[in-house]
């Protein structure tokens, strides 16, 4: 079962906005993916469920992505409306800001699922399909990628 | 992850920051509503409308194909007869058709994969693994419900009946599982009806070069083997159902 709903919606949350840039629709998707976990029956199997409540969330902001693609929601866009809306209120670090803005996508997703709602290594692997000695690589070399970038810019 | 500090982290948290979430207190006061649980506390309550495994079993049990009855109760009835008229038959014709309802069995409770539909219904609210697990119970059920039927109308012993049935059914169906677990679906039935057939030549064969086997000398023998299969059996089943669904959420959802 979910441990705690409440400190889990908010980290889905913060998980389908970094995905899709707009507070309502990641509102939408996190409230969705819940119910749709909540209906499933195979959600009572689950000792842990992050890992279904992740995937859930990511493939329907795929969807809701590739919906909106056509309307001219490119990669390069997310970028821009993610450094303008970013830029006066969040990170005092300018460096740590530099240096993940210069990270991918997929790098900063695997940093915010692992480090900033701790999402065990485990179920990140379920998430994307991969062996958690996968995963554990992947993140210590985008740390490591990260700590490069911090010292020498 | 050692070079980074507290700080770092926080700077993280900072930087994935989100705006506050507008409908949160209202979702999550239905769901606390829904569930009868205090704000805050996830209980074991079930939420929101799920089903439970017997109305799968009986949603699924509509699903199955009403020939695979007809055949069941075809073998009830000649077993019937011939118990009344041909007696020293019967335990012949049972081991040369037992490993035939197996298959037919399994093809059923594999339909989902054989027809391509396994993507289909892992994407239901039960999944494939639900979807199976509930067929082989059914199937599974009504084929022991039938060969304690007619092992006790068939004449002679009736628990020396169930004993020696169940050998050859145990067998085709671990056989049968295996089978289809590590073949493609339509060549695994195709491979599953060879292997019944070979349980069904092999039982009928013994029964009449190698009688003696069935002797009360080699009963506990039977039993040891019956009890071993069954295990086997159970385990199979499981890693069957499991097949579509291995549990890592990635690669299935």
């Amino acid at each position: 079962m979910l441990a705690d709903i409440e400190e889990q919606y908010d980290r889905l949350y913060r998980y389908c906005y970094f995905k899709l840039r707009d507070a309502h629709l990641a509102e939408d998707i996190t409230q969705e993916a819940f119910l749709r976990v909540f209906e499933d029956n195979r959600y009572m199997d689950m000792k842990k469920p992050e890992a279904f409540l992740y995937t859930v969330a990511r493939n329907l902001c795929m969807d809701e992505f590739r919906r909106k693609k056509p309307a001219g929601l490119t990669q390069e866009k997310l970028k821009e409306a993610y450094t303008e809306s970013h830029e006066d209120r969040i990170v005092d670090s300018v460096s740590l800001k530099e240096a993940l803005d210069g990270l991918t996508g997929m790098e900063r997703e695997m940093i915010l699922l692992r480090i900033v709602n701790e999402v065990p290594v485990e179920d990140i692997g379920k998430i994307y399909g991969i062996s958690r000695f996968a995963v554990y690589r992947k993140i210590k070399k985008i740390l490591k990628k990260l700590e490069g970038r911090l010292l020498y810019g | 992850m050692d070079k980074f500090t507290k700080g770092h982290y926080k700077e993280f948290e900072k930087y994935f920051e989100a705006p506050e979430p507008q409908g949160k207190r209202e979702f999550l006061n239905k769901y606390y509503k829904c569930t009868g649980m205090a704000a805050g506390v996830c209980g074991e309550e079930q939420p929101y409308g799920r089903y439970g495994f017997l109305y799968m079993l009986r949603v699924q049990a509509s699903y199955i194909s009403v020939w695979l009855w007809i055949f069941s109760v075809l073998v009830f009835i000649f077993t019937y007869i011939a118990g009344r008229y041909i007696q020293d038959m019967v335990l012949w014709f049972l081991f040369a058709v037992i490993p035939f309802i197996v298959t037919f069995s399994l093809s059923e409770a594999m339909r989902s994969v054989v027809y391509g539909m396994a993507e289909f219904e892992m994407t239901s609210r039960s999944g494939l693994k639900g979807v199976i697990m509930s067929r082989l119970v059914i199937l599974g059920t009504g084929n022991l419900i039938l060969l304690f039927a007619v092992a006790v109308i068939s004449g002679g012993s009736t628990l020396l009946n169930v004993v020696y049935m169940f050998v050859p059914y145990l067998c085709s169906a671990t056989g049968g599982l295996i089978i289809l677990r590590k073949f493609p679906a339509k060549e695994g039935i195709y491979m599953c009806c060879g292997f019944c057939g070979i349980i069904s030549a092999a039982g009928t064969g013994t029964l009449q070069s190698f009688r003696w086997i069935y002797g009360a000398k080699y009963t506990g023998i039977w039993v040891i083997a019956i009890i071993a299969l069954f295990i086997i059996t159970i385990y199979e089943c499981k890693r069957t159902a499991s097949m579509g669904y291995t549990g890592t959420a990635g690669s299935n959802f």
